[in-house]
């Protein structure tokens, strides 16, 4: 497994939304709008072939719920999503991600994750991610991830994204991860991603597509 | 006869000027409206349009924005019997005594002071009247060029 | 005396408006949404105007007003040269401003969704008319059930406009100025472009329109006042009186915005005023008032015959200035100045839209005015509103074929009775036979569209002075 806490975010349909899976491991600060549904999938290629899809609503202001399937791993992942502070002034947006994956066969994960999103320049924002394993084996991670629009001020529709992860399990096992990537806005409602994710073991190709519905 | 087209030909134009008071489509100065001894109001004929514009000055800084054959009805110095102009193919046409006053500095003027006559009688009368300074009679065509010259400040 | 800041003072501002949350919101979850979609062209100048608005508060938000008439203006008419294809997040485009002015931004998202889903209902295809009306009611019931929602009602424009700062923005960058005004006049005028009209009659509209927004409205920099939906769209607004007033009083906070931003102040001082200028136009604000009561910043009072737009600047019943056509009596046909009869007709031509008592006001209103337009009309025999677009030369089309016209000139108090348009021959032989009308015979579009009765007698041109003291 590339990340140690994979945390599912599937589908914000909108390429400046930044969510973990699409395409890469990081979130934003920001929930999926109040009301909105979205279904999204997610393809990678490596050593093992991941399909993952999943459904998101925002169930309520600043938070969302998701429900997904990795047919790889044979998990049902469900997440929790809460926005708790936007970017005002220079102070950054804050928020939290709970998510569980419980595999067909084995123990099932907790993670808790800790959102802090800024801007850096102008367009440029900064979303760091602190994870805590819980369950069933403990562990940290950090990623910091960057994202910024490309284009402005000709094209409004596409996000380039980055990330630097470093990661360490109860049992002294450590990965360390970089990935780039793009979120690009197709129509109104749905977001294509591409993007890669490098660490020593292994190089994954990843595509996705999140719709609204 | 012909004489007799002409006339129903005006007056049907001019019975059907336009209602509204509106600001010149050029300087978006007030339309002078006509008056029992004096008309003012000109009319450009395009198609099935009948424009208003405050003065001959504005229609020729303003043909441009219209395609095909023009006619203008440019009020002279009798109510009711305008001096009739054509833009056709592009060549613009009057009859061949009109003359043209052009003389204004401001547009706030030009419905006075842009205005054409037929006869260079009938211009040097009206200048008289209204104490017009430095007036000068255009010939169409001078009067055209006159108009399309960029204007210098 | 100024009592804007006192009024809002009294008032309190909600706890949202302070509250820390993104409270991001979706659109209503529907059929119909993005329909907007169908029509390439106008949706791309719609999502442009977003780019607009976004990148102008950027500039200003970083107190980069210097550049506004310069490198802003060169940027956004770029895009609006080339507008995106997609909707864009203005969050994106204005993240300083999103900073500073969040709570604004939950104001202006909110109503741009209801902008953009109204749209929608319109456009979609397959559905009835008294459905789409059905959808929209449920639209604007959604929309009020947030907090950011603005009022329905209609409010005193004058008294809204009548801070010190007032007019600061468009005296100092008329180009930027004259963008706003320009998008707020291609949102208030889709409306009845596609109010009542069928999809397929609508893309042809939005060629006049749409040309007639990009070379003309968005560079106008002598507006006396911001466009007013319900003069852009006069028949949409008669049946959605409260959405137009919401659009309106939107349009009035972005002014105010402008107007607060523009200022040289602190900026704690300018989202202060910005807060008081949002809690001024909220719907919480104006909870069980009515249209039509009221003083000052409570005064719904509305121009008597159109229950959509609040009481403008030295309006006197339905006595209005209206910008680009002066003093006009909103009750009465822009032609001929006889009463309008309940069943109407408009035309719009060179970025102002008219209502008349028929068809023959309406073809001799648009041939004294340069350029093409529209008529909308309901017509006899078909439930297809006629649309009628005029060439340059008042050549007109018709979105029905086979369309006859009734046109026997009589006095023009009764000019709604002898003209009339048909949707067929036969709907006219029947109109005439019941009718007992002698001698009339149907006229075709050509010879319909050759005609012009000239100014009508009864017409009564109002000679009073412009009150905003604006000459275009």
């Amino acid at each position: 497994m590339l990340c140690l806490v994979p945390a599912v975010g599937w589908a914000q349909s909108d390429h400046t939304n930044v969510e973990s899976g699409h395409p890469l491991g990081f979130d934003d600060a920001y929930s999926i709008g109040y009301g909105a549904r979205s279904f999204g999938f997610s393809r990678s290629f490596g050593p093992e072939n991941d399909f993952h899809v999943g459904a998101t609503y925002g169930f309520a202001k600043n938070q969302d719920f998701t429900i997904g399937y990795d047919t790889n791993g044979q998990e049902l992942e469900v997440s929790y999503f809460r926005g708790l502070r936007r970017e005002i002034e220079d102070h950054s947006g804050l928020a939290y991600r709970v998510s569980a994956q419980v595999p067909r066969n084995g123990s099932a994960y907790l993670t808790v994750r800790g959102i802090a999103t800024k801007h850096l320049g102008q367009y440029g924002k900064l979303h760091l991610n602190v994870d805590l394993l819980l369950a069933s084996e403990g562990g940290i991670g950090i990623t910091l991830g960057y994202s910024s629009p490309i284009g402005i001020p000709r094209h409004f529709d596409t996000q380039f994204v980055a990330e630097v992860n470093g990661s360490v399990t109860a049992n002294q096992r450590s990965t360390a991860r970089f990935g780039v990537g793009l979120r690009h806005q197709v129509n109104p409602v749905t977001v294509a991603d591409i993007g890669i994710q490098v660490n020593a073991e292994e190089t994954r190709l990843k595509f996705g597509m999140s719709v609204a519905f | 006869m012909k004489k007799l087209a002409l006339l129903i030909l005006i007056f049907g134009v001019m019975g059907v000027v336009p209602a509204h008071e509106a600001d010149c489509p050029y300087c978006a100065e007030k339309i002078v409206q006509n008056t029992d001894k004096q008309d003012n109001e000109v009319v450009v004929k395009v198609g099935n349009k009948r424009i208003e514009y405050r003065c001959l000055y504005c229609v020729i800084k303003d043909q441009k924005r219209y395609k095909g054959d023009l006619v203008v009805y440019a009020p002279s110095e009798k109510v009711g019997n305008p001096v009739v102009i054509k833009r056709t193919g592009g060549k613009w046409a009057g009859p061949e005594k009109m003359v043209v006053l052009n003389v204004f500095k401001k547009h706030s003027e030009c419905a006075a002071l842009s205005r054409a006559f037929s006869t260079r009688e009938a211009l040097d009368a009206y200048v008289k009247q209204n104490n017009v300074q430095n007036s000068k009679a255009l010939s169409l065509k001078e009067f055209i060029e006159l108009v399309e010259k960029p204007v210098q400040k | 005396m100024n009592l804007l800041p006192s009024l809002v003072l009294a008032l309190g501002p909600p706890a949202w408006l302070g509250g820390a949350g993104a409270d991001h919101l979706s659109v209503m979850p529907a059929v119909h949404n993005w329909a907007i979609q169908r029509l390439p062209a106008f949706a791309r100048d719609m999502h442009g105007t977003g780019v607009g608005h976004a990148m102008a508060y950027e500039a200003m938000a970083r107190g980069e007003v210097g550049t506004l008439e310069s490198h802003t203006f060169d940027r956004i008419d770029r895009v609006l040269h080339n507008p995106p294809r997609n909707p864009v997040d203005e969050a994106s485009i204005s993240p300083t401003f999103i900073r500073q002015y969040g709570a604004l931004e939950k104001v202006f998202d909110w109503a741009h969704l209801l902008h953009f889903q109204t749209i929608d209902v319109l456009i979609h295809p397959g559905w009835s008319q008294a459905r789409r009306d059905k959808e929209i009611e449920k639209l604007w019931r959604y929309y009020q059930s947030q907090p950011y929602a603005l009022t329905g009602l209609p409010m005193n424009m004058e008294f809204l406009s009548s801070s010190p700062y007032d007019g600061a923005f468009r005296r100092a960058y008329p180009k930027v100025n004259g963008l706003f005004w320009g998008y707020h006049w291609l949102q208030t005028a889709a409306y009845d472009m596609l109010y009542e009209i069928e999809p397929r009659d609508q893309i042809s509209q939005y060629v006049v329109l749409g040309d007639q927004y990009r070379r003309v409205e968005l560079y106008r920099t002598k507006r006396d006042f911001m466009p007013m939906t319900a003069e852009m769209s006069p028949r949409f607004s008669k049946r959605f009186p409260m959405i137009a007033n919401a659009f309106d009083n939107l349009h009035m906070l972005h002014d105010n915005v402008n107007d607060i931003l523009a200022q040289d102040w602190e900026k704690s001082r300018k989202q202060a005023e910005v807060k008081a200028a949002i809690i001024r136009v909220l719907a919480s604000t104006h909870v069980d008032e009515e249209p039509g009561e009221g003083e000052g910043l409570h005064d719904h009072e509305h121009v008597p015959s159109v229950p959509g737009m609040g009481k403008m600047k030295g309006s006197d019943g339905d006595i209005m200035f209206m910008s680009g056509m002066g003093w006009m009596d909103m009750s009465r046909c822009a032609h001929c100045s006889i009463p309008l009869p309940e069943e109407t007709a408009t035309v719009s031509a060179n970025g102002w839209t008219m209502v008349v008592r028929c068809l023959a006001c309406a073809r001799d209103m648009a041939a004294e005015t340069p350029g093409q337009a529209i008529i909308r009309t309901h017509i006899q025999g078909s439930s297809r509103t006629l649309v009628l677009i005029s060439d340059e030369q008042g050549n007109w089309q018709s979105n029905i074929q086979g369309v006859v016209f009734l046109e026997q000139a009589g006095e023009h108090p009764e000019c709604a009775d002898w003209s009339r348009a048909f949707a067929s021959s036969e709907s006219f032989d029947a109109f005439v036979r019941n009718n007992q009308i002698s001698g009339a015979s149907p006229l075709s579009l050509q010879s319909w569209s050759e005609r012009n009765l000239g100014k009508p007698p009864t017409f009564r041109k109002m000679d009073r002075p412009n009150p905003y003291g604006v000459k275009d």
